[in-house]
């Protein structure tokens, strides 16, 4: 199962690591335990992809199965899920996860910035292939059929 | 064949009119039956709709035209209706992020979560809003179960919910403003980006719409298979400007 691709891995939405960190921390600041606040997060988000994954990953470590933990594919994911592994194992997280928090907002900041500085060059190919063709055949295409017909006459 | 059904339809030019003026009248009753526009807003809107018409009415009677013309405003009309829908639950949301910083406040100075909510509430200057709020504060007092159309203003009822069952409310609130600052930094940050390309686009199909009307006014339907060629080439590429926004993907 791929857990990153999908609707909710668009910038349009907050990224799906930080807003899981976000919202696990929040929990874990209320007093709830790493389990349930990992719980609470999917329940709240099961429309998006990799809260669904940490759901399931959940689900498997509780049921003993097998979970492939590949489909955390990058690099951010698997910390976040090492990190909860070991805060289902007892250990104190909330200060690495604190730390990872910090990781990701000047990571996803970068990852922003980074787009933005392609945008102009990827608008411009629809810009370039279909709208400048439409502006071209309004402007030009009646001169051009009238000559071309003037022509043969 | 196809040219008998096309001078039809050409006849039939009246009734389409009037078929399109009664969905968009509809379209637009329906905006403010469901409170998304003013008494006003909806008068301008009409006029102006049966205003468009009529000029299509008079200066294009050709089939062709008439569906390109007529069908603009009722594709804007949508637009602005899913628009408003959106911006309604945005609103509510923005102005609840906006209750936390005098929550807080209310609630240092001794108040207990909910008499500070019902305080803050009366700051709010839209009775539109405070209407909705009275029934997230009905919500926040009475109720456990509850389900709420929009998904991130139902997590952040349940978020108060916590705070208020709570038995150290004030710290948990500020936890919960930080979460909402961060989320909120990074929503202006996207949109920004969106709107770069939103004016693009726009302005594109204004320039367009412009030509559009100026080459039908002085060749008429001499050239109309030029025209919609044009036409769908610069609505394949409206589109795929506007996907282009939407489709960045995160890479962490």
């Amino acid at each position: 199962m791929d857990f990153k691709n999908g609707e909710n891995n668009e910038m349009v939405c907050l990224a799906p690591p930080l807003k899981a960190v976000l919202e696990i921390r929040l929990q874990m600041e209320n007093g709830v335990s790493v389990s349930q606040a990992i719980r609470l997060y999917s329940q709240r988000n099961l429309d998006e992809p990799f809260a669904k994954g940490l759901g399931f990953w959940l689900f498997s470590k509780e049921t003993g199965k097998n979970f492939n933990e590949k489909s955390f594919d990058t690099f951010y994911r698997r910390r976040l899920i090492d990190l909860l592994n070991q805060g289902l194992k007892g250990e104190p997280i909330l200060e690495a996860l604190c730390d990872l928090e910090k990781d990701l907002i000047f990571v996803v900041n970068e990852d922003m910035e980074q787009h933005l500085q392609k945008l102009p060059l990827i608008s411009l190919i629809p810009l370039l292939l279909f709208e400048f063709p439409a502006f071209f055949l309004l402007l030009v295409g009646p001169l051009l059929l009238n000559l071309l017909s003037a022509l043969q006459n | 064949m196809a040219d008998f059904l096309l001078n039809i339809l050409s006849e039939m030019f009246f009734f389409q009119l009037l078929f399109f003026i009664f969905l968009s009248r509809s379209l637009i009753k329906e905006m403010f039956l469901l409170n998304l526009i003013t008494l006003n807003s909806q008068w301008i809107l009409e006029i102006f709709s049966l205003f468009y018409f009529l000029f299509v009415f008079f200066c294009f009677k050709t089939f062709y035209f008439s569906i390109i013309f007529l069908l603009f405003p009722l594709i804007l009309l949508l637009f602005l209706f899913v628009f408003l829908k959106r911006q309604e639950e945005r609103d509510l949301l923005v102005h609840i992020y906006s209750l936390l910083i005098p929550l807080e406040t209310q609630m240092k100075l001794g108040s207990s979560f909910i008499n500070a909510w019902q305080k803050s509430l009366k700051e709010l200057q839209s009775r539109k809003i405070q209407s909705r709020m009275q029934k997230i504060t009905e919500i926040l007092k009475f109720q456990d179960q509850f389900h709420y159309p929009d998904k991130e203003i139902q997590n952040l009822i349940k978020d108060l919910m916590i705070i208020h069952q709570s038995p150290n409310p004030l710290q948990r609130l500020k936890h919960l403003q930080r979460k909402v600052r961060i989320e909120q930094t990074f929503r202006l940050k996207s949109k920004r980006t969106l709107l770069q390309i939103r004016i693009q686009s726009g302005i594109l199909s204004l320039f367009y719409f412009g030509l559009l009307t100026w080459t039908i006014t002085a060749y008429g339907s001499q050239y109309i298979h030029l025209i919609v060629i044009s036409f769908l080439f610069f609505f394949i590429g409206l589109l795929w400007i506007l996907k282009t926004g939407r489709t960045m993907k995160w890479s962490v």
